[in-house]
């Protein structure tokens, strides 16, 4: 599917309202199909979508459900998505094993700002949920030296 | 990093549209003003800078 023009226009719709903090979890199973039916450029705008939802604090195990499966897109900025609602949501009390394997597979990202997202995650998944193993830790602790400020600061954090 | 110019994300009342460059503001780099942005400080090191793009007049 590529982005038509109704398409684009609510997926910026719901993006305004998303920045607004409106509860729009009415369109996760939308979403849920764009993201796996739609081009690049909508894999991109519906993960955001997705992943603001769980800075929003909306509450629903959808937005881990669909984040999940996209921790092996080939687009890297849908897998920082990815890396981003994952910390988000677990501000909202959602996270499981899922989360975890999705973020050990991203701190071995090629791209830097994949990684350093994931770094950060892996800390929110700690500090709000406890939620941590040993495999994630040795990952992030092998990511101290990382040539990256960004990741050495966000595995920093993690670490706390 | 140099010649950064005008970020896409920057609001003309100072404040940062990139919700992923606030959480990590906040976060990871522990600012306490980090819904700001200031470009000469800011702009340099910021790994969520996207330069505006320049939308031809007429």
């Amino acid at each position: 599917m590529n982005m038509d023009a109704n398409t684009e226009v609510w997926l910026a719709d719901l993006d305004a309202d998303l920045r607004k903090k409106k509860d729009r979890s009415d369109t996760l199973d939308e979403l849920f199909q764009l993201t796996f039916l739609g081009d690049t450029e909508i894999r991109q705008k519906a993960s955001w979508c997705v992943a603001k939802m769980g800075q929003n604090k909306i509450s629903d195990m959808r937005i881990l459900d669909i984040l999940a499966p996209l921790t092996d897109d080939e687009d890297d900025t849908v897998r920082e998505n990815v890396a981003w609602g994952i910390g988000e949501v677990a501000g909202a009390d959602i996270g499981d094993e899922r989360s975890i394997d999705s973020i050990i597979k991203l701190l071995d990202d090629d791209v830097t700002d994949v990684k350093g997202m994931a770094a950060w995650a892996a800390g929110r998944l700690k500090h709000k949920l406890n939620l941590t193993n040993k495999h994630l830790e040795e990952k992030l602790i092998s990511l101290s030296d990382d040539p990256s400020e960004f990741v050495r600061k966000s595995v920093l954090f993690a670490l706390e | 990093m140099e010649g950064r110019k005008q970020c896409l994300w920057h609001a003309v009342d100072g404040r940062c549209a990139c919700c992923k460059a606030k959480r990590i503001r906040l976060d990871v780099l522990k600012l306490p003003d980090y819904e700001m942005c200031v470009a000469e400080k800011d702009y340099p090191t910021c790994e969520f800078f996207k330069e505006k793009p320049i939308i031809p007049k007429g």
